[in-house]
């Protein structure tokens, strides 16, 4: 077999002249003000006059700075100091985050009453101690000073009892009226919520109550009424199905419940020794998505053709027919021998047709009461695109009176046009939004929500499964909470908070045994975060009436939209546009584009060269060809971007993006394309028919793809250099059944440990010695350890301009290497951080000795004598070690550097990074780096040292898993492993010698404490799919 | 019959018994002399005197049967009793148990608080100027010895090449032409050399201090005395500190802290009500109604001990887990009358304590998993493990 070859973007294949320039250069770029000082000393006449210019400059302001006084410092303490706070020790909260759609059962770690990191709950039965990027970055959004400080009426603020006042008399008169009142809302999952809203239409019995999710899954929804009577979505059990096909269905990033699926899906991908077997993932999808690209076979086709699919998929499975397109015929048969309820097909569409299928040739899979179950269906998508219609319609003609919008924005996620013009006609228009939003600047009143961490809640995510939300802080501005707002309104007294426990005690409490009394019930409910009650007793029989419809209409759909066509997918970091005011999340690397800060046209890389644009983009300047889109009567210019594995033809646009009510300019980022989206029967699809011509313009794009290279030059005398290593399933379980002690794809491993000899006396380590064990088979790229990371080690955002340069400070990155071909490449991704070599090259250059190894295995990095030389940097093989060019944190934030918005709407709102209110999201135990600095992964220093210090208290062993790092913890799939292998007990010490583990490029003799375990593919290389020849040619 | 005896007439044995059990029942609300929670005592006897009579009871006995349950006059409807009860927002304790000798002991200390009190007000405190002098380098004398040596040094060569002179004169040998010293060369380059060392060293010396604060002393908006209460009254550091025992800060007492007692002590022997008044304005104590009823404002004491942002210091970890005393660090703080900074908080500072201190090796089954050095102290081929040996003089233990 040939070495594979291993290629992060287009640009490295190809080994394009501009990349190899930046890949030979230390730096991206060289520091203009170098230049200026250098040139007069080398060549210019007076340089001695500016030596002696510096050195007074030097000496004068050493001098000042040498005598300016000590500052004196308060110490203030508390008059009362609460029972729970001990100043310096944190305390965590059990609690939920339900935003926009996205749930996670977390924990909130408070620090002297602050919440500063939001870590996953381990006893959730839906997440698992997993978290999502979104959950980890809501943190950030509390101190945001895009929030609304008070109600508004236009753009004056005004109390809550003129608020509630103007606004009831208001609802009172339009309600006895006989007009209509709308609440518009998201998926609302709260059961004391609905019970709120119940009480609000008795008081106001002219009230309907519409729901509509930006991101939609009304399709799947109206699909399951017609099969199924009910309009829910089962459960998924990932974790039962032992061959997984996906269509068109992003899973492990953003569709339904990623955070579950990504946990359940990966307990059947981890092999081992003891476990040989793993479950099989086809996928079928156009825009590359990072589902797709952990597949083990991905299949890349049409938007439409997803489509086709399902009809294939259909007459193979249900009817016995055969398929129109020979490859999905494959996949039909793969599902047929998986056997019943071990198969499972998930459909991503929102075509209720589409979804009709899906119902059906699960149906005939036998997947209903083992893969997917009823019982505890998912209540986070509710949303009917009627509603928006019914909204729009309603406001035009005048028939809405009044609307209440609550965490919802369809003045920017609309398909429709024109809504926004639409609410103005209203009598009456409230947003119950707590930051700023497209909807709520045109609404008359603002009366804003607390943020989901200053509040009490209840949510029920999934039938019978019940948590708790409870605030981790005060208020910070005078909101208040919706469903409180709602009460008053309805002339309720008393507080949500009561209104909570009192639907408590009268619903829930009856559902349990095991407290005795409401409180104790109450008070351990709050405690753990979560009460899971029976499953609802739930039959259903599949009703295939509405089938030969759908297949029909499926057929129909699937040959309409053409030759060229554009996806429009949801990002992982921004969902529907809510998280697009969130700098971490804008700031975070796509996963399959790697693009920050922009959204843009992902098409084929050779469609690029074939259509004049340039494949080798400058990249000193980052500018990137900008096409424009037609689709469904509006355009769009965007960036263009070649993501290998898209098909010819198909075009790619992120939703969520163009968002404008923000409060900086720089996150006016992108443009909006949800009125692109096409009408299929009652809801909106987001395949379109396209067409794209080519402009002048080029833009600046923020692409990290080829930051950062490991490279991979040769050296003299090292042999081989590897960064990933894979094999695949059955190779694998030869390996193990011959007793090799390196097994399949990492054979080589074997040579290289016998080549590290050393003439130095190995080091003698007493104490815990940190080790990391990565598991590629389960990294699935999505990025929470890496918004995990910002938040604990209070890594600086840096912004458009600056990641375009490669600063971009993240001390964790995910590289994401390709191999094959570049129409259907397979895919590895590699969260990379620092190694923390036992031999690092990186310590022996530092001049200051800045950098150096600790007793228990960490490279240190010691900022207050770092003098920013940047050897280290330059010496490190992993590129791990990030440099301030600036003071990202303080005076060169970025909303600094670029200003803020100049939009009047939005001026008085405008609060930094720097600001106080948003550094109280600083975890206080981590030093903020200043300009000048380099700094790179602690293995979080922090944690480790705090719990040492809770055995040490204890006086017993440190037990394993009890230190642990952010990334860690974050992940939904478990891929990370750490603790410390001198404890042979230790889950680590067993991986770190596991026969798939390697480190990465170890030819070098670095001696890694940071290992990973190949990638396992469940495929036979006779089962690879051909990449269809027919989308080239049409193209 | 009045109990107001003169300092000969009192039996100070009784008086000292009357004092320590007044201490131990009345002292949580009552002051002999100021009103707390309870009113001053003094002239309680004179007081019960005209309380006309109860049960046939007067005077001392009518006395007796309040203070072992007031409650009994109450309830039968008595008025002066009534209103003993509600000249107070507090409810009394009833000491059904107390002897009539023993409430006869109380009052003569009560009625005669000063009669024995002690002559000596608490020593002053040392200042820091008075822990410099251990520092102080050989004494003067020493110094002056040898400036005289260097004199005589100097005469006696003077003298030696002023002969040489006269010699060469008299033989008739040339001389050269004599140059001023201060025009040598030689002399300008080792003046120059030897000024540019001393600025160094100077600079230096200068530089490697700044930031650092040994001695910090400044004036506290309310003039605590750690002396009063750690030294005199041997409160315990960690009544006030309560969390230097658990977490990585050591807290500055809230104010509840200091109510604690201060509810009842409103006077100190120094500064008399004037300083804890100033507590009572910051919780917002109203005193006469003992709630928390004023406005409050947090009192905004000054930090002494300032560690740079990017050390890492926990308390719990040197207390709790190294057992080191707060004395250790923060010097003789019992005899502090002002908080002053003792050590100098400089890195060499804390290096060299790591080396020195040995850590809890044996007693703490934390270190159990350090096999290596359990192995090593076995065999006699280490005397001990401080807290170098397990990896305390790692950067990452203190930067991060």
């Amino acid at each position: 077999m040939a070495e594979k070859k291993y290629w992060k973007g287009i640009e490295e294949k190809e080994q394009l002249e501009g990349f190899r320039q930046i890949a030979n250069k230390e730096f991206a770029e060289q520091l203009p003000i170098l230049n200026s000082i250098t040139e007069p000393i080398s060549t210019g006449k007076s340089n001695r006059r500016d030596f002696l210019k510096m050195l007074g400059f030097s000496v004068t302001a050493a001098t000042i700075a040498a005598s300016c006084e000590m500052p004196v410092r308060k110490s203030i303490p508390y008059i009362w100091r609460p029972e729970e706070v001990a100043p310096g020790i944190a305390n965590y909260y059990a609690t939920a985050f339900y935003q926009n759609g996205d749930y996670c059962s977390v924990v909130v770690k408070t620090r002297e009453s602050r919440p500063i990191k939001v870590e996953g709950n381990k006893l959730s039965v839906v997440t698992k101690g997993g978290t999502n990027a979104r959950a980890q970055a809501s943190v950030l959004s509390l101190y945001d000073g895009a929030r609304y400080k008070s109600p508004k009426k236009g753009k004056d603020p005004i109390g809550w009892d003129v608020a509630d006042k103007e606004i009831g008399e208001k609802l009172k008169s339009i309600a006895t009226a006989g007009g209509k009142i709308v609440l518009f809302s998201s998926s609302i999952i709260s059961p004391s919520t609905k019970a709120v809203i119940a009480d609000f239409k008795t008081a106001y019995p002219t009230t309907e109550h519409l729901v509509y999710d930006g991101i939609s899954y009304s399709g799947i929804l109206d699909a399951n009424e017609k099969s199924f009577g009910k309009r829910l979505i089962p459960s998924y059990n990932f974790a039962k199905a032992k061959v997984i096909v996906g269509v068109g269905a992003d899973f492990l990033g953003t569709w339904l419940s990623p955070v579950e699926f990504a946990a359940d899906y990966s307990v059947n991908r981890k092999v081992s020794k003891s476990k040989r077997d793993m479950s099989r993932h086809i996928h079928i999808e156009s825009v590359p998505t990072l589902t797709g690209y952990k597949a083990d076979t991905r299949i890349p086709v049409k938007p439409s053709d997803e489509l086709a699919a399902m009809v294939d998929l259909y007459s193979v499975i249900v009817t016995g027919g055969s398929a129109a397109n020979p490859k999905f015929g494959k996949v039909a048969e793969e599902l047929k021998s998986a056997g019943a309820g071990n198969a499972l097909l998930v459909c991503g569409s929102n075509d209720v047709h589409a979804q009709v299928l899906a119902n059906a040739i699960n149906n005939a899979l036998g997947s209903y009461g083992s893969t997917l179950t009823w019982d505890r269906a998912y209540n986070t998508k509710q949303g009917s695109d009627k509603s928006i219609t019914a909204l729009h319609d309603g406001l035009n003609d005048g028939s809405i009176k009044a609307v209440l919008f609550y965490e919802t924005n369809p003045a920017f996620t609309s398909p429709i046009k024109g809504l926004a013009e639409a609410v103005k006609k209203a009598e009456l228009s409230v947003s119950f939004a707590n930051r700023l939003d497209e909807t709520s600047m045109v609404c008359q009143y603002v009366c804003p929500d607390n943020h989901w961490l200053e509040s009490w809640n209840d949510v029920e995510p999934k039938a019978g499964i019940f948590n708790t939300i409870q605030p981790t802080i005060s208020k910070l501005f005078d909101t208040r909470p919706f469903a409180e707002t709602l009460l008053k309104w309805s002339g309720k007294e008393g507080t949500y908070y009561e209104y909570i426990q009192k639907y408590w005690e009268n619903n829930l409490y009856k559902k349990q045994s095991k407290y005795n009394g409401f409180w104790a019930f109450w008070d351990n409910t709050v405690q753990d975060g979560e009460f899971v009650a029976d499953a609802p007793a739930s039959t259903s029989s599949f009703n295939s009436s509405s089938v030969a419809d759908a297949l029909t209409a499926t057929a129909s759909a699937a040959s309409s939209f053409g030759d060229m066509q554009v996806k429009f997918y949801e990002s992982i970091a921004l969902g529907d546009g809510y998280w697009a005011d969130n700098p971490w999340l804008q700031e975070l690397p796509d996963p399959v584009s790697k693009v920050t800060w922009d959204n843009y046209i992902v098409v084929n890389p050779t469609w690029l060269v074939k259509n004049g644009y340039n494949l080798d983009p400058d990249f000193k300047e980052n500018r990137y060809g900008v096409g424009q889109l037609s689709a469904n009567g509006q355009t769009v210019e965007l960036p263009i971007v070649g993501v290998p594995g898209t098909p010819m033809g198909v075009f790619g646009i992120a939703l969520g993006y163009g968002r404008t009510a923000v409060a900086h300019k720089e996150l006016k980022v992108g443009k909006n394309v949800f009125q692109m989206l096409t009408k299929s029967g009652d809801s909106f699809v987001n395949i379109a028919k396209a067409s794209v011509t080519k402009t002048d313009k080029s833009e600046q794009l923020a692409i990290t793809q080829t930051h950062f290279n490991i490279t991979l030059k040769d050296l003299g005398g090292v042999k081989t250099r590897k960064v990933v290593k894979e094999t695949t399933l059955k190779e694998y379980n030869k390996s193990l059944e011959e007793n090799k002690k390196f097994s399949s794809g990492n054979e080589d491993r074997e040579e290289i440990l016998e080549e590290m000899v050393t003439l130095y006396n190995e080091h003698n380590r007493p104490g815990p010695q940190w080790t990391m064990v990565i598991d590629l088979n389960t990294c699935i790229g999505c990025g929470a350890c890496v918004i995990a990371c910002n938040a604990e080690n209070n890594v600086p955002v840096v912004g458009k301009d600056q990641v375009r340069r490669s600063r971009e400070m993240h001390w964790m990155r995910i590289d994401r290497y390709y191999t094959g071909e570049v129409d259907n490449p397979d895919v590895v991704y590699q969260p990379m951080l620092c190694q923390h070599c036992n031999n690092a090259p990186c310590e022996n250059v530092c001049p200051v000795a800045a950098t150096n190894h600790s007793d228990e295995g960490i490279n240190q990095m010691i900022y207050n004598r770092c003098i920013g030389t940047r050897y280290c940097a330059n010496n490190c093989p992993y590129k791990v070690r990030r440099f301030n060019w600036y003071d990202y944190q303080q005076a060169d934030a970025f909303d600094k550097q670029y200003g803020t918005s100049n939009d009047q709407n939005v001026a008085s709102e405008t609060l930094g990074l720097h600001e106080p209110l948003t550094r109280m999201v600083l975890n206080p135990d981590v030093t903020v780096r200043s300009r000048g600095v380099m700094e790179k992964c602690s293995f979080c220093a922090q944690r480790l040292q705090d719990a040492k210090l809770v055995a040490k208290k204890e006086e017993r062993p440190l037990h394993d898993g009890e230190a642990t790092t952010a990334c860690q913890t974050s992940c939904p799939t478990g891929a990370i492993t750490f603790g410390d292998r001198h404890d042979k007990e230790s889950n680590v010490a067993a991986l770190y010698t596991d026969s798939r583990a390697f480190g990465v490029i170890e030819e070098l003799h670095t001696m890694p404490n940071v290992l990973y375990l190949t990638q396992v593919r469940n495929r036979d290389e006779e089962k690879k799919y051909e990449v269809l020849d027919y989308y080239h040619q049409k193209a | 019959m009045g109990l107001l005896l003169s300092h000969a007439e009192i039996d100070k044995a009784k008086w000292t018994q009357g004092k320590s059990l007044f201490k131990s029942n009345c002292a949580a609300c009552h002051n002999p002399k100021v009103d707390g929670t309870g009113p001053a005592l003094m002239g309680v006897t004179a007081q019960w005197e005209n309380a006309g009579s109860y049960k046939g009871k007067t005077g001392k006995q009518w006395l007796y049967i309040w203070i072992h349950n007031w409650n009994d006059a109450v309830n039968d409807g008595y008025k002066f009793a009534i209103d003993m009860a509600n000249s107070r927002p507090a409810a009394m304790n009833v000491f059904a148990t107390l002897k009539d000798a023993d409430i006869d002991d109380i009052l003569l200390y009560t009625e005669n608080p000063d009669a024995f009190a002690p002559v000596a007000a608490a020593a002053p405190a040392a200042s820091a100027t008075t822990t410099a002098d251990a520092d102080k380098g050989p004494s003067t004398g020493i110094y002056l010895f040898v400036v005289f040596l260097v004199v005589l040094v100097a005469i006696l060569i003077g003298v030696t090449s002023k002969l040489d002179k006269i010699i060469a004169e008299k033989k008739g040998i040339l001389q050269p032409v004599k140059v001023p010293l201060y025009k040598r060369t030689n002399f300008i380059v080792a003046l120059v050399l030897l000024g540019i060392v001393l600025v160094s060293y100077g600079t230096v010396d200068a530089v490697v201090h700044l930031g650092r604060q040994q001695g910090y002393q400044p004036t506290q908006p309310i003039k605590f005395s750690h002396a009063l209460h750690a030294g005199k009254h041997k409160i315990d550091c960690q009544y006030c500190h309560q969390t230097a025992n658990k977490g990585k800060n050591s807290n500055i007492p809230s104010l509840n802290t200091c109510m604690n007692c201060h509810k009842n002590v409103s006077k100190g022997p120094k500064y008399g009500t004037e300083e804890i008044a100033k507590i009572y304005k910051a919780v917002g104590w109203d005193s006469y109604n003992q709630t928390y009823s004023k406005p409050a404002k947090p009192v905004e004491w000054v930090r002494i001990h300032n560690l740079p942002d990017h050390v890492y210091f926990n308390h719990a970890q040197h207390v709790n887990v190294g057992k080191v005393q707060c004395q250790t660090c923060h010097g003789p703080i019992e005899t502090m009358e002002e908080v002053y900074q003792y050590s100098p908080l400089s890195m060499g500072w804390c290096i060299n304590c790591h080396r020195q201190t040995e850590v809890q090796f044996a007693s703490n089954k934390y270190y159990s998993t350090y096999e290596q050095l359990h192995e090593k102290l076995k065999n006699h081929e280490i005397d001990k493990v401080t807290v170098e040996s397990i990896g305390g003089t790692d950067c990452q233990r203190c930067h991060y």
